[in-house]
């Protein structure tokens, strides 16, 4: 019997788990679509997005992951949108009334949240900053038309040393 | 051959590190983490009854039809306070909460009614409501609830214990705060509340919350 033999099936799956391989990896780039990055000068921003409208709705929030890739701290101060998009768009920040982050709050909490507008989001030296729900969002005012499902839209991002960044928003179902 | 073998498990390990990042990546709050085996939120006490009030509901009449706070015989009612302007947290916890009633499936899903008071009246309109609430749930019973001034708006939120605040504004104005508190509670055909979520609840944990409350709140018969 040839002592080889066993290792052709074998193969057969390596091929197999090659080509799985290949499929998983495509498809998760196609589905999440945030694999898109913008740079700016040792800034990185990836996982820009904002949920689909429900209905009528005039505004909307932008969440996104930004990168700092320099020794020193950074700042993000403005946020903006063409005009033709919507009114404008700001720094916001999700907070509650006892002073903790919407995030963070425990179980039973019914202190209050809303948003305030923030004048910058410090990204530290080396470190990232995730703009997510419950915490901050660029906040889009006055949107001339509702947000749709697999829509794209530009918004450029003024850092203090990282320069303007231009990225491009995914708008996601949910 | 044992190369080979060793090539084919690293190949399966390259694949389940592909699929792990790729659904981490998906989820849409993820910095929210609790201990999976204790269901996420609690029980008030003591009892608490909400069908002592009631808002009109602009579901299914466009002039509004009086809803105590009550879901119907073997239902479970989840009751939301939010705003249609709010861009966060409101639809950020719809959206939890359509995920774990997608992972319910339909035989317990047509057991829960969805309830949205809002507490911008001056802005929310029964219609945009109804709106909001479809495409977030259009499986599902809703109910819009809008109350006709900040008074009973008032009487309906303490019942339940939530709190809720518009910044002063000039009549009219079209952009203004409003702060509300982000719980979500979940009331039982009694009109009792049996529960209540904190913000940032994921869809999995409203989903073993609401088939655990079927079980216990109404054991099978
Ligand atoms: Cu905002």
């Amino acid at each position: 019997m040839n002592p080889r033999s066993p290792s052709r099936p074998l193969a057969l799956i390596a091929i197999a788990l090659i080509a799985g391989l290949a499929l998983v990896a495509s498809a998760c780039s196609s589905s999440g679509s945030s694999s898109a990055t913008f740079q700016g000068k040792d800034i990185v921003v990836s996982n820009v997005w904002a949920r689909e409208s429900a209905g009528a709705a005039d505004t909307g929030a932008v969440y996104l992951t930004i990168e700092n890739t320099s020794g020193t701290a950074d700042k993000l101060f403005s946020a903006s949108v063409p005009q033709a998009f919507a009114k404008s768009a700001s720094i916001h920040e999700t907070v509650t009334s006892d002073g903790t982050t919407a995030t963070t709050m425990g179980a039973g909490s019914s202190s209050m949240m809303s948003m305030k507008e923030v004048a910058s989001v410090t990204i530290p030296a080396n470190g990232s900053v995730t703009f997510e729900p419950g915490g901050y969002h660029i906040m889009l005012i006055g949107l001339v038309a509702p947000l749709k499902d697999g829509q794209k839209f530009d918004l450029n991002l003024g850092f203090l040393n990282g320069g303007v960044v231009k990225v491009t928003a995914n708008v996601k179902a949910s | 051959m044992r190369r080979s073998v060793l090539a084919l498990l690293s190949l399966g390990i390259a694949i389940a590190l592909v699929m792990s990042a790729c659904t981490s990546g998906t989820s849409s709050s993820s910095s929210t983490t609790s201990a999976l085996n204790a269901p996420r939120g609690y029980k008030p006490t003591p009892v608490r009854k909400t069908d002592t009030v009631s808002l009109p509901d602009y579901a299914t009449d466009s002039d509004g039809v009086d809803f105590s706070f009550k879901a119907a015989p073997g239902n479970l009612l989840v009751v939301f306070f939010g705003f249609l302007t709010c861009p966060d947290i409101c639809p950020v916890t719809m959206a939890d909460i359509a995920a774990g009633l997608e992972e319910l499936g339909p035989t317990v899903v047509q057991h829960v009614e969805i309830a949205f008071v809002t507490v911008d009246i001056e802005r929310d309109t029964g219609p945009r409501m109804v709106e909001y609430l479809t495409h977030f749930f259009p499986n599902s019973t809703i109910h819009a609830l809008r109350a006709p001034d900040s008074a009973q708006l008032s009487a309906v939120t303490s019942q339940f214990g939530a709190q809720w605040q518009v910044d002063p504004h000039e009549p009219g104005a079209a952009t203004y705060g409003v702060a509300h508190s982000g719980v979500t509670y979940v009331v039982d055909d009694r009109g009792q509340l049996v529960w209540e979520w904190p913000f940032g609840t994921t869809g999995p944990e409203v989903a073993a919350t609401l088939k655990q409350l079927m079980d216990t709140v109404y054991p099978a018969s």
